[in-house]
């Protein structure tokens, strides 16, 4: 992926019960510090999303690296940036829970 | 997973996407320029500018099709000029060669 570019990426989420499931993702990247530098377009998070029953999908995410991230010294070892996601399950009145570092 | 290590440095906070979330595509109608686009990038190694062509295609499927009834979301992705979304220099390259249809 060259920062600046827009990219597609695909996650699959399955659903292996028998009772549709409401789930809401949030993501991750990793190294932490390459983090600012990730901007989705759009993607699958953020959002309820129901899961019938044994039903797979498949997740996009359209997103594109910052050119910034070029310019900053501390990204210059950087060659693979992770991105991570979780699903909770939603329920009702649920506040999406910020990762980590409450 | 916690990461102990990042006491006193700013926290992570997640973003939301600029242009929102996709509803999904329950019924797969898109999933064929979908895996089109994945053979591109295995046959590139991997390699995501190799295969914008096909990533724009899977757009502007989504932009075309109604999802099925999810209260008021229409589309698989809201229409937006493919140029915005960072595929200019491909539209440009398009509208260039001579049209085939």
């Amino acid at each position: 992926v060259v920062p600046g570019e827009t990219a597609l990426a695909f996650y699959k989420a399955k659903n292996p019960t028998d009772k549709p499931i409401i789930g809401i993702s949030t993501y991750n990247v990793i190294p932490f510090e390459a983090g600012q530098y990730f901007n989705k377009i759009q993607c699958f998070c953020f959002e309820e999303q129901r899961l019938n029953p044994h039903e797979e999908v498949d997740m996009p995410v359209f997103f594109y690296i910052d050119p910034e991230f070029v310019e900053d010294p501390k990204m210059a070892k950087v060659d693979l940036i992770t991105l991570s996601y979780t699903f909770f399950e939603a329920k009702e009145g649920q506040k999406l829970p910020l990762p980590g570092y409450q | 997973m916690s990461t102990a290590m990042n006491f006193g440095s700013k926290s992570f906070k997640p973003r939301p996407p600029d242009k929102g979330a996709f509803p999904l595509d329950h019924f797969g109608e898109c999933s064929a320029f979908k895996e089109r686009f994945m053979e591109c990038l295995r046959e590139s190694g991997y390699e995501s500018g190799a295969c914008r062509q096909r990533a724009m295609a899977y757009l502007e499927c989504r932009m075309e099709r109604q999802a099925a009834p999810r209260g008021a979301a229409g589309q698989l992705m809201a229409n937006e000029p493919l140029e915005k979304l960072g595929f200019k220099d491909l539209i440009d390259e398009k509208s260039e060669a001579k049209p085939e249809k």
